[in-house]
């Protein structure tokens, strides 16, 4: 591991492995996991507030009721009802999103693009459960930031009632950055 | 962009294809990257420790994923109005967007047309910075027909 998966104290913990190990995690699926917490409307309100959203749907408790009977999540909103809190009294939270977990020789890892699909309104108090697949690895790739490999995987949310709500399918590029700009020449 | 252009529902049959969106400036500070971590619960280091961000190749800490799927629909919901249904959108991130970078978007209506009953709009949005395009993305909006108005 190189001086960057060090550096911090907040560990990714990625798994380490080749490429033909990783291979082999193509197809695989997470059990379903209840989202830590239930849609709720202080939090919606926060993520509102970021981007500076004023869409009464998140805001005006009458207007949301009267189109979809509660007020509802941003559907930007999908990725952080899937996010985990680092700590819970059981301990620290061990378990990273499914792509950390294909062992893979890149120390760090960045986002590169989302495909998202949203079949029915998330309401307050709706609890998601999500499932994720790794859909695809690709072999080792060079780019202007490092070497890596980019891989897929698409998560499943699904409602209390087990209807299907939204299909997230984002794409990750898991590298290490190239040498002469990681040293610090930029 | 204030909440009353926000409630006014925009129906199908008024929107054309290559229509313009309003533009959206937002300066990225270290405050809004701190705001963007507490309120998408993401503490990976690139998006609060420079230093790491730097380790990364990426020249100081950037804002994620998360807020830019709020940031677009944000900006193409405000014109959209609150009646209209995100279908899909598909989001490619094309450069980091780091603190000290200014934000511009740049959106149009590239695609304006029916699928069963429904009315469709496919958006386009650019969210540039002074380094070129960070981010690209199309949304896929059902719109209200003026028929249904009533009813939203």
């Amino acid at each position: 591991m190189s001086e960057i998966g060090r550096k911090t104290d907040l560990a990714l913990n990625l798994s380490f492995g080749t490429y033909e190990e990783a291979r082999a995690w193509v197809g695989r699926k997470s059990e379903a996991r209840p989202c830590e917490d239930e849609i709720n409307w202080p939090a919606i309100k926060q993520f509102c507030s970021l981007v500076q959203d004023a869409n009464p749907n998140y805001w005006d408790e009458a207007t949301a009721r009267r189109r979809f009977g509660a007020i509802i999540s941003p559907p930007g909103m999908l990725m952080v009802w899937q996010m985990r809190r680092r700590w819970s009294p059981s301990g620290p939270v061990e378990e990273p999103i499914l792509a950390t977990r294909i062992p893979l020789p890149g120390d760090t890892i960045i986002n590169i693009s989302t495909d998202s699909e949203f079949f029915r309104p998330m309401k307050v108090a709706d609890r998601l459960t999500v499932e994720e697949e790794v859909v695809e690895i690709t072999p080792e790739k060079r780019t202007r930031i490092g070497t890596g490999h980019f891989i897929t995987t698409l998560s499943t949310f699904r409602n209390q009632d087990g209807e299907l709500t939204a299909r997230n399918r984002n794409v990750l590029f898991r590298f290490t950055a190239a040498g002469a700009l990681a040293e610090g020449s930029r | 962009m204030s909440g009353a252009e926000n409630r006014a529902p925009r129906c199908w049959e008024d929107v054309t294809q290559g229509e313009v969106l309003p533009e959206v400036v937002m300066p990225v500070t270290l405050s809004l990257c701190v705001l963007d971590a507490s309120a998408t619960r993401d503490f990976f280091p690139g998006h609060h420790d420079r230093d790491y961000a730097r380790g990364q190749n990426v020249r100081d800490v950037y804002l994620n994923t998360m807020f830019f799927h709020g940031f677009v629909d944000r900006m193409a919901g405000a014109w959209a109005g609150p009646a209209a249904w995100l279908l899909r959108r598909r989001l490619d991130m094309n450069l980091p967007v780091c603190v000290g970078d200014t934000m511009r978007t740049k959106a149009h209506v590239i695609r304006h047309y029916q699928e069963e009953e429904h009315g469709l709009v496919d958006v386009e949005v650019e969210v540039s910075t002074e380094h070129g395009i960070g981010v690209k993305a199309v949304l896929t909006y059902i719109l209200p027909m003026r028929a249904d108005l009533e009813k939203v």
